[in-house]
């Protein structure tokens, strides 16, 4: 069974150039006056992508800063829609995209863990049957009631996989944070994603660190420039781009 | 149709609104020492300020000029609050939208609620504090609800316009900031409506809020019922939540790419 299936999946982001945030009220109603709309320039992020996840496995994504590994995870995430194409999730989503996103520095673990679940989608019963598991899980102990501000990295990172993981996903997307958590902190994460990969959790990791994917992935897709340069198991994709690289 | 949407996104993510909702009323006063106290001192202060200059120093002619004054600035407060808030609240919620599992119409509903919560807390003191100043309660306070209802639709509906439009118009914000001032003096809050040249009577003809703040005036001094116009900031409300379901609906694909 697919946890997730990507099919001719393309996204172009629109943006005018000579203000930051897109443009102002005044340019708009100029234009407007003008009787043109503001000039836009077109980004293709990715173009015709296509692959699919199977419950339990985990994919990998490789690529160089603006291959689009990040549009593709929001893309999955559902926090973009393509412009063509088509993805199809089974399931809930536990997402793991920046650290400790959406978080308030002056509320406790506890509360933004709280936030956190119910913003992934969550009810407040099925939160308050897991939260045991969440502090257990991420280690905090005395921190739990401590504003976050007071929080290292590796912290913030076990307070986010913690929500993101006791969810119950049917598919995990994680962007690249993992590296922050100290080696006995990752080892913990590799047995959880390993256990829930055990129970069918389907796995979507964008990474640069060609170990942690040899460790992890069955398979990694490989984006260039928006497209899929190569999809194929973890050793054939890996060494394709060890050779390829300077 | 949006609207139905709109409502169906709020009655299936009750409980994030809430966390949300308290999370901004929290978050606001947490670490400070008077805590929940500030959202009570502030408006207090202000009250003594407007009450030395219009009651002492430059006198309104208006007899319990504190009393009146109260009556107008706490739904004042509550209005320019929601309506600054609401509009950079779903800039401000934009790492929650980022996550693509929340509808943008949550964070201006969020603003919507923690401010009339906040207002909800003050009203038994306002009505103790006009009482001590002089004027009773009487069953005037009867039409509260109506007018705390058509200003609660309008607070959320001008959240929902303006939290939408602000993600592409980042200038939204600036101007609201610079508007609700002028807003504040066009509204019969530190002078009665009556006290207005007939000339400009049209200002306050056209002023949505300004039957509003004489419907709260006429509530909590015991005036009796509302004026008529206080369906004009009605009519107001449900165009603004109509739109704003729309323009939300309409965002909703594009969002997090903008944020």
């Amino acid at each position: 069974m697919n946890a997730l299936v990507v099919e001719g999946v393309s996204k172009t982001f629109r943006y005018c150039p000579q203000l930051p945030g897109g443009g102002s009220l005044k340019s708009a109603v100029l234009a407007w006056l003008r009787g043109r709309r503001t000039p836009r320039v077109e980004v293709a992020a990715l173009r015709d992508v296509s692959f699919s996840v199977e419950a339990g496995e985990a994919l990998g994504v490789l690529g160089a800063n603006g291959a689009g590994k990040s549009t593709l995870l929001r893309l999955v995430a559902g926090a973009y829609r393509p412009d063509a194409g088509e993805v199809r999730v089974a399931g809930r989503v536990g997402r793991l995209l920046e650290l400790g996103a959406g978080f308030h520095p002056d509320l406790s673990g506890a509360e933004n863990a709280e936030i956190a679940a119910l913003v992934a989608g969550l009810s407040l019963p099925d939160y308050r049957a897991l939260r045991d598991s969440i502090l257990a899980f991420s280690e905090l102990g005395d921190f739990w009631t401590a504003p976050l501000r007071t929080y290292s990295n590796g912290m913030l990172l076990r307070l986010g996989f913690a929500v993101a993981t006791a969810i119950r996903p049917s598919l995990l997307v994680v962007d690249e944070v993992l590296a922050v958590g100290d080696a006995g902190f990752q080892a913990k994460c590799r047995e959880r994603i390993a256990a829930l990969r055990a129970e069918g959790v389907a796995l979507l990791v964008a990474s640069h660190g060609l170990h942690e994917l040899e460790a992890t992935c069955e398979r990694v897709l490989w984006l260039e420039g928006g497209r899929v340069r190569a999809l194929d198991r973890t050793p054939v994709v890996l060494a394709a781009y060890r050779e390829s690289g300077p | 149709m949006a609207v139905g949407r709109l409502l169906r996104d709020y009655a299936s993510r009750w409980a994030l609104l809430r966390v949300l909702t308290r999370r901004e009323l929290v978050a606001r006063y947490r670490g400070t020492a008077l805590g929940f106290g500030w959202s009570l001192f502030q408006p207090a202060f202000t009250l003594v300020v407007y009450a030395l200059v219009f009651g002492v120093f430059v006198q309104v002619g208006v007899e319990r000029y504190p009393a009146f004054l109260c009556a107008g600035l706490v739904p004042w407060t509550w209005f320019a609050q929601s309506t600054a808030m609401g509009t950079t609240s779903i800039l401000g919620h934009a790492p929650f939208l980022k996550q693509g599992s929340m509808s943008p119409a949550i964070p201006p509903g969020v603003i919507a609620l923690a401010t009339a919560v906040n207002f909800f807390l003050t009203l038994p003191l306002v009505v103790g504090l006009i009482w001590l100043l002089g004027e009773p309660p009487g069953v005037s306070l009867a039409f509260l609800p109506v007018l705390i209802a058509i200003q609660g639709l309008l607070c959320w509906g001008l959240a929902l316009c303006l939290g939408v439009l602000c993600v592409r118009y980042r200038d939204l914000a600036q101007l609201v900031q610079t508007l609700l001032p002028l807003a504040f003096v066009l509204t019969p809050v530190l002078y009665p409506a009556e006290r207005v040249p007939a000339s400009f009577a049209w200002v306050l003809a056209i002023n949505p809020l300004a039957p509003l703040v004489e419907g709260y005036q006429r509530a909590f001094l015991g005036r009796g019922a509302p004026p008529l116009g206080v369906l004009i900031p009605l009519a107001l409300g449900v165009g603004c939540v109509v739109v704003g379901a729309w323009l939300s609906e309409r965002s909703r694909d594009r969002i997090a790419e903008e944020l």
